[in-house]
């Protein structure tokens, strides 16, 4: 790639992930739940980046297609991190541009969210209308969302979004007028002994045209109106078997809130130093989904961890200092 | 109606009811169904809290923080980055309106 167009890409990833990461308030805050990532940077992203430098290698030569929100999730830590472990700025230009190749193959739309979608597929745009869709099962749909939400943030903290992929909007049709499709998708609902009874959930819902969604890089999304006064169906899969069955989509519901409670429990009484050695499994958790499995470098986290000299404390960060920490090339 | 404060309007939609402030998760017992949950913040933690309160406004956060993106997807009005501020002003048991579109808690 030309250094003109390289640049030009890199413009629009740094705007892309400004309004995702920092006009959305997200990096704003000191805090973020249950650890902020800058703390734990120092303690092990230059090996992280070794290993995504292999796994990337081997995603394509194996021409695998990744979601393109596990490629957002490696970019901004690798983008943040870098700048916070001191890996070589040749490398992370290298390893950004790839990563950027590797998200064109995983996107139907547009990569950057430019047009506040995010479309990764190419849906049926006729939507057959599921029978048992009540105003009981609407309210029911709106849980399970809320708690699926919660308990991916729960279960990966900062790294939720590289374990779920909510895309859309796409043009359908619904009952001969013109509508609007959002998927949302949860992955690897078990870690560590959790035993949700599955481990994938999928939603497809239908929304009239009048709700504005608006995209954002790192898989989040807004939109302007009360969401569930524009819901008009919703299909739910569970480990890919479609459940229609009200109570059955409540008891699931009732498990992800039960395993919620559960996990935000384990972490309320995490250390400091335990949050950190978790969020680094966390970071190759990522990693592990394909290919041979990676090690986690326990031992060096461990070591750097009695190092006073690479305690990162979080700070509140500025607008321009974002925009710098996100450039490859700065 | 009195205006009281403003922050970022985060989830849309209008709610009255009485102010209930929650400093801690242990403090959340004292939340009654429908009440208004008046916070710093909210983690996935207090997932029983946000179904419980009736509208949510917190001290800090952003459009893209737990509180915004749970009561958007429950239909819930709620008000966020509202500053420390929210506690001087704001008491238990008082009547209020959170206005979720426009970003402001009214006294009623």
């Amino acid at each position: 790639m030309e250094i003109k167009e390289q640049s030009l890409r890199f413009e629009r990833m740094i705007e892309a992930l400004v309004k995702s990461a920092y006009d959305s308030g997200k990096m704003a805050l000191d805090e973020i739940y249950p650890i902020h990532p800058i703390e734990s940077y120092p303690y092990f992203m230059d090996f992280f980046i070794e290993a995504l430098d292999k796994k990337i290698k081997f995603i394509e030569k194996e021409n695998i297609k990744l979601k393109p929100s596990r490629i957002w999730n490696w970019i901004v830590n690798i983008l943040l991190g870098s700048k916070m472990s001191k890996v070589d700025k040749e490398k992370v230009i290298y390893l950004v541009n790839r990563l950027l190749d590797l998200l064109e193959k995983s996107m139907e739309g547009n990569c950057f969210c430019e047009d506040k979608t995010h479309r990764i597929i190419k849906p049926d745009i006729k939507w057959i209308k599921t029978d048992a869709f009540t105003e009981k099962i609407k309210k029911e749909i709106s849980k399970l969302h809320a708690q699926l939400m919660c308990y991916n943030q729960t279960l990966y903290w900062v790294l939720n979004c590289a374990f779920r992929e909510i895309h859309g909007s796409y043009k359908v049709m619904f009952e001969g007028k013109p509508a609007q499709l959002i998927i949302r998708e949860y992955f690897n609902l078990n870690l560590k002994g959790n035993k949700l009874p599955f481990n994938y959930v999928k939603t497809e819902t239908i929304y009239d045209k009048d709700i504005n969604f608006d995209f954002f890089v790192l898989n989040d999304f807004l939109w302007d109106k009360k969401i569930e006064d524009h819901m008009l169906d919703s299909k739910c899969f569970f480990d890919d078997k479609e459940i229609v069955n009200f109570e059955e989509i409540k008891y699931f519901s009732r498990a992800l809130g039960e395993a919620n409670k559960q996990e935000s429990y384990k972490i309320f009484s995490l250390s400091r130093e335990e949050k950190i050695l978790g969020l680094v499994e966390r970071f190759y958790k990522t990693l592990n989904d394909v290919g041979e499995s990676i090690d986690v470098p326990i031992k060096i986290v461990k070591e750097r961890l009695k190092n006073p000299k690479l305690d990162m404390p979080p700070q509140k960060l500025d607008r321009e200092t974002v925009k710098i920490l996100f450039n490859p090339a700065k | 109606m009195e205006e009281l404060i403003s922050g970022i309007p985060a989830s849309c939609g209008t709610f009255s009811g009485k102010v209930r402030i929650v400093r801690s998760l242990e403090e959340g017992m004292k939340l009654q169904e429908g009440e208004i949950l008046v916070t710093k913040c909210t983690d996935p933690g207090w997932m029983d809290l946000l179904f419980k309160a009736g509208a949510v406004a917190t001290a800090s956060g952003g459009m893209l923080s737990h509180p915004a993106i749970i009561c958007r997807e429950l239909s819930k009005p709620a008000i966020v980055g509202l500053t420390e501020k929210v506690f001087e002003l704001l008491n238990d048991g008082m009547e209020v309106l959170v206005d979720g579109n426009k970003g402001t808690i009214f006294k009623i």
